[in-house]
């Protein structure tokens, strides 16, 4: 990834072998707030990212250049999380939300014991 | 001392198994959870349920990687197993548990629409510069809701699926339509006897009118008095203007009368923070500690109606409503710390959806948003609006949230109609932009109102919103709190405990 300064610019080059689409567009929607940003794509590896200053303020190089890679790296994590637990989430909600006519009652020892409560007797 | 060795059968009766029964470094699998760096050089992680680890930043990055070690990493891993961030099997053993947990912390939208807005007059006799809504002090029979809306609204009410509806009155100022409250709350009841439906009762006032035969009737029907107090005598004064400047002696004395006659707990004091409030915090707590109050409300000008018509005295920056809340917060910290009982009212509702299991009635801090689900308002002229923001709105001529009349409009038209199911795809922060990945979404809510207003569509803009940013800032600082002093924690917990 590279940054680049320029008097009230920004721009940053991200590898999408790395980033894709979806990490990059929801870290710099973050920055919207005090810069107008866009994309454009370079080449099928890389795209760029122009981020201009719309607020008052003076760019501050050395905090983005710190916080830029940090949050395309958390949203990055983020993302890895969505896709791991995405059938974990839609059966959590699934079973939260079935309509029961009747109290379901499901056997412990099926269960299983990661917690190790039956060692306790 | 002597010390034991462990024997066997010692080690086998602990609660959890032992760490070699756990697999070896990064085989595990993630379960739902968020993350969000904190001010203090920590980060939260927060799972699908709300249940939380503030742990040293970079630990997510670790857990996502799968670098942890069982073994090196024991305490922290044994802790993410059990509160549901990672399981040793693909499908965790206790997905009912977590389901059942999910369920419980929306089980808020189990019975549908509770809270019953009634503006029974438009009319008030204060002229406050940041009131949301217009007011007038004449014209009876234009300005007070007639009889026929009432009945219907309680027709309404009374075909909502919960069984425990509360009946609110506001105004404008409400007790100076008291004849149609008596009448409204004579009817509801005898309406609510006879289906078996519980109701409570509540009167917004400033208490300016309040005479003895008020409260007399207020006793009978066990009525709740939630009136205005926004700190010391001067800034009271200044912010809610009434001709004779005694807006502040009026609410005092009229404190005291709800409280001999109706007792402490049937009256509650609301503050509202206007641009001067900003400068006084600990006057303000100060305020309601020495009148005896166990409690304080601190919270801001909502952006409606006429409350931003006037920049100066209202629109201020969240940052400065952060900075005041935070020091105001710290007082009240400090006056726990010295052993009394006294909370803040803002950080208890999302203290107790951070410390418990269980949700919240708080209409502003839901997803699927409050607005419909939980609340709606029945307003003075028979309209009927999707929460008490939107007839704000509407005073300003903005009829978005308008529901329909309840002249015309019968149950399912108003809450399951197509304006209702258009909002609702707005109402939901799982899946906004912004709040889609946030640590804090379990904890908060989304207000399509709200964004309506300020940013001119539904969904909102996360990085420019007033409601992202507050309670961002709170949130956070609540985490900052419970992991700078485990005296502040047991005090958070006697807070959504009592």
């Amino acid at each position: 990834m590279k940054v680049k300064f320029d008097s009230d610019t920004v721009q940053i080059s991200i590898d999408k072998r790395i980033f894709s689409n979806k990490v990059i567009q929801k870290c710099f929607y973050w920055y919207t707030a005090d810069y107008t940003v866009d994309f454009e794509t370079v080449d099928e590896h890389f795209v760029s990212v122009t981020m201009t200053n719309k607020s008052q303020q003076e760019i501050d190089q050395v905090y983005l250049a710190q916080k830029i890679p940090q949050d395309l790296n958390d949203f990055l994590l983020r993302d890895i999380v969505q896709e791991e637990t995405r059938d974990i989430r839609a059966l959590i909600v699934a079973k939260a939300f079935a309509n029961f006519e009747q109290e379901e009652d499901f056997p412990l020892e099926q269960i299983g014991d990661s917690l190790g409560f039956n060692t306790i007797s | 001392m002597i010390t034991l060795p462990v024997t066997g059968a010692e080690r086998k009766s602990r609660k959890f198994l032992d760490i070699s029964h756990y697999d070896h470094a990064g085989n595990y699998h993630l379960l739902p959870f968020r993350f969000v760096a904190l001010r203090n050089g920590r980060e939260v992680l927060v799972n699908e349920i709300g249940d939380f680890l503030i742990v040293d930043k970079g630990t997510a990055r670790r857990i996502i990687n799968r670098k942890l070690d069982p073994f090196e990493d024991s305490e922290l891993y044994a802790d993410l197993i059990a509160n549901f961030f990672i399981s040793q099997t693909r499908v965790p053993a206790l997905l009912e548990v977590i389901a059942t947990r999910y369920r419980t912390k929306k089980s808020f939208l189990d019975h549908f629409t509770a809270l019953h807005i009634f503006v029974i007059t438009l009319r008030c006799e204060h002229t406050c510069h940041y009131c949301q809504v217009s007011r007038v002090s004449e014209d009876k029979d234009t300005f007070d809701m007639g009889r026929t809306h009432i009945d219907k609204g309680i027709e309404l009410m009374m075909r909502s699926s919960n069984p425990h509806v509360t009946m609110e009155f506001q105004g404008g100022e409400a007790l100076l339509a008291f004849d149609q409250i008596m009448y409204a709350v004579q009817r509801a009841s005898a309406e609510s006897q006879k289906i078996g439906k519980q109701i409570s009762f509540v009167i917004c006032t400033n208490l300016a009118p309040l005479k003895k035969e008020m409260l007399d009737f207020c006793l009978k029907y066990k009525i709740i008095i939630s009136t205005s107090l926004d700190g010391p005598e001067f800034l009271h004064n200044k912010n809610r203007h009434k001709k004779r400047n005694d807006s502040y002696q009026l609410a005092i004395s009229g404190i005291r009368k709800c409280r001999e006659i109706l007792g402490n707990d049937a009256v509650s004091a609301l503050t509202t923070t206007s641009t001067l409030s900003l400068d006084y915090p600990h006057e303000i707590v100060g305020e309601y500690i020495n009148l005896g109050f166990n409690s304080i409300f601190l919270r801001p000008i909502s952006p409606f109606g006429f409350a931003v018509k006037n920049d100066r005295k209202n629109k201020y920056d969240t940052d400065r409503f952060l900075e005041f809340y935070k020091k105001g917060l710290d007082l009240i910290i400090e006056h726990n710390l010295n052993g009394n009982f006294f909370r803040e009212d803002y950080a208890s509702i999302i203290l107790k959806k951070i410390l418990s299991p269980f949700p919240v009635g708080y209409v502003d801090l839901q997803s699927p948003a409050g607005m419909i689900n939980n609340v709606i308002v029945f307003n003075y002229d028979g309209y009927i609006y999707a929460s008490d923001e939107a007839r704000m709105l509407a005073e300003m001529k903005d009829y978005t949230f308008q529901l329909g009349h309840l002249d015309t409009a019968g149950y399912e038209d108003i809450f399951y109609g197509e304006k209702a199911f258009s909002f609702a795809e707005s109402s939901v922060n799982e899946s906004l932009p912004g709040c889609s990945d946030c640590a804090f979404q379990t904890y908060c809510g989304s207000d399509p109102v709200l964004n309506h207003s300020t940013q001119g569509n539904l969904i909102g803009h996360r990085p420019t919103s007033v409601f992202c940013q507050k309670n961002m800032g709170i949130i956070s600082h609540l985490f900052e709190l419970i992991d700078s002093d485990e005296r502040i924690l047991k005090i958070f917990n006697n807070w959504i405990e009592n």
